[in-house]
């Protein structure tokens, strides 16, 4: 058995030597807080001021909003977790990688641990940075600290949505291979199969069925509402279990699909 | 001899030869379909420690798939293979018992080479001083910062190859090694082969040119359409195929005799006498006792590539035959 540090830190290497990281990185850390901060100084701070704080009233003023920038930025997280699989079957660089670990397994585990964990810091900056920049630019009164109406736990969510995207491409890369194809399923589900599924459910079960597509869930994790549906835990194991679906096929077929 | 399989050894050791650390490849009954169609066949043969051991075929003969299913790359439908007694995925850091060059523009070139061999290097827990030796090794250094996009064929070659040595294996597969190299290259690869095996490893070694394993390859392992065709040491495919002789043309009916008598296989020409079957020496000595002079003596070694075309003629044949339907 090949020892899964070492897997480990080669993956790691895979991940940073290779500018198509970078570039997705870039491209979030660049969009968030240029997005974030233009939401937030376009907002009427008299306006804004005479409402009723998100987590006191449905329709009340979200502090959160400049938020959205970093849902914005998911495709960018997405095709990162496309590539981080797609860039080795694609080239060939896969017969080197196999050679050296071939328990497939645990060298698709362990190239999604370092993504994951990749993700979930650079996500963190960006929607915890991002946050401490939008409340600042408010005017006085109007920017929420992070206890406020439970907004780090809409932060939080906010992270573990990026991740879940970034996982979820991974997975199509795993199965479809090829990086042209994957990033085309990839964008294909989340943004148009996501958006038309809830058409396919009978009537009265179509807004419910709403909440439960990826977006509805990010809303669900990233709101300061009080009671949002589903809740955060439901919305995270749903997330989840999305996740396991498409990791499946990959895992399943690993030790008999030829390289 | 004490096998090291499962031991731990400092990833940048330099070359020791340990009795017992050298593996055989040992490959049974491999089958491997696409579609409907066997590209390997039924393939058993081993390939020993100590020597270059050529494997050959015409192109689509199966070479490539066969290297891919020893590695474990791709999946055989029946049969097995082993390296040292034990499959591929036993082996610990599998990069220190083998090494391989495939299909040399099968890497990431957005990566700079030295990075490549890092990422390689770091899966079995090799460090960056093995790289850098690799890199000289291979005539690399002076590229060893630039992106593999750059890389000439031959310069890629010279990076699989490095990457094949990372682990300072025992055993070596090189698919084609000479692709692309110029002959200065050609000739460093050569010595390489030599060299490896020399140092008691198993040293398999795959070419479409049989004139290529004629300078590097001590056995050959020749395959035509996924079955093996011959497994031998290349001195004897290259045995003496035939002797020509000529005696005085009123003798010829004696001599013919003669030889047939032997065990010869013999055609007639007026004087001229084409004989297999029997070698040179007996064939004098036999005609010396009779009284019979000889007025010419020649010895026919087939070439290397005669003894290939040979065997794979009819492999070859088929092929093209059922390409064309």
């Amino acid at each position: 058995m090949t020892d899964i540090r070492h897997i480990l830190r080669s993956e790691w290497l895979k991940l940073r030597t290779v500018r198509s990281t970078w570039w997705c990185l870039g491209a979030a850390a660049v969009l968030v807080p240029v997005f974030g901060a233009l939401t937030a100084s376009s907002v009427d701070a008299a306006e804004a001021a005479a409402q009723p704080r998100a987590w006191l009233a449905e329709d009340g003023f979200d502090p959160l909003e400049p938020l959205a920038a970093v849902l914005l930025a998911q495709f960018a997280f997405g095709v990162l977790g496309v590539l981080a699989v797609t860039s080795e079957y694609s080239t060939g660089q896969i017969h080197s990688s196999l050679l050296a670990v071939p328990q497939r397994r645990r060298l698709l585990m362990a190239k999604l641990a370092i993504l994951a964990a990749t993700v979930t810091a650079v996500a963190s900056m960006l929607t915890f940075g991002t946050f401490f920049l939008t409340q600042s630019l408010y005017p006085d009164g109007l920017g929420i600290g992070l206890g406020d109406g439970g907004a780090w736990k809409a932060l939080l969510g906010c992270v573990a949505y990026t991740v879940f995207i970034a996982v979820f491409g991974f997975a199509i890369g795993a199965v479809v291979r090829g990086t042209g194809a994957a990033i085309t399923v990839f964008m294909t589900v989340t943004f148009v199969v996501m958006s038309a599924l809830p058409a396919v459910f009978p009537a009265p079960l179509q807004e419910e069925a709403v909440q439960y597509t990826f977006i509805g869930l990010a809303e669900s994790l990233t709101t300061l509402q009080p009671d949002p549906r589903p809740g955060m835990l439901l919305a995270s194991l749903v997330l989840a279990a999305y996740a396991a679906l498409a990791l499946a096929p990959s895992l399943l077929l690993a030790e008999r699909r030829d390289a | 001899m004490i096998g090291t399989v499962g031991g731990s050894g400092a990833p940048a050791r330099p070359v020791i030869v340990e009795p017992g650390r050298y593996k055989m490849i040992e490959v049974t009954g491999l089958v491997k379909r696409y579609g409907g169609a066997a590209a390997v066949d039924g393939l058993t043969f081993a390939v020993r420690p100590g020597r270059v051991t050529g494997f050959l075929g015409p192109n689509g003969a199966g070479k490539s798939t066969t290297m891919r299913l020893i590695l474990g790359l791709d999946r055989a439908h029946e049969g097995r293979v082993l390296i040292g007694g034990r499959p591929l995925r036993e082996l610990d850091r599998p990069l220190t018992r083998v090494g391989a060059l495939l299909d040399a523009s099968r890497v990431h070139s957005g990566r700079t080479a030295r990075n490549h061999l890092r990422v390689v290097a770091a899966a079995n827990g090799i460090g960056d001083h093995r790289v850098d030796a690799c890199l000289e090794l291979a005539g690399l250094a002076a590229v060893a910062g630039r992106r593999i996009r750059g890389f000439s064929l031959g310069m890629r070659q010279r990076l699989g190859i490095a990457a094949a040595l990372l682990g300072d294996p025992g055993v070596l597969l090189f698919d084609e090694p000479v692709n692309g190299l110029d002959a200065q290259g050609v000739q460093w690869v050569r010595t390489l082969m030599r060299d490896l095996a020399a140092e008691g490893r198993t040293v398999f070694v795959s070419s479409h040119l049989m004139a290529e394993m004629q300078n590097t390859a001590d056995h050959l392992i020749v395959i035509g359409r996924g079955r093996l065709l011959a497994d031998a040491p290349i001195g004897e495919l290259t045995a003496t195929a035939s002797i020509e002789l000529r005696v005085p043309e009123a003798r010829t009916g004696t001599a013919v005799g003669l030889l047939a008598q032997a065990g010869g296989d013999v055609t007639a020409d007026g004087g001229d006498l084409l004989v297999r079957g029997i070698d040179a020496t007996r064939a004098g000595e036999l005609l010396l006792d009779a009284g019979i002079p000889i007025v010419r003596l020649a010895e026919r070694r087939s070439s290397l590539e005669a003894a290939y075309l040979d065997l794979t003629g009819e492999a070859v044949e088929y092929h093209a035959l059922e390409g064309r339907s």
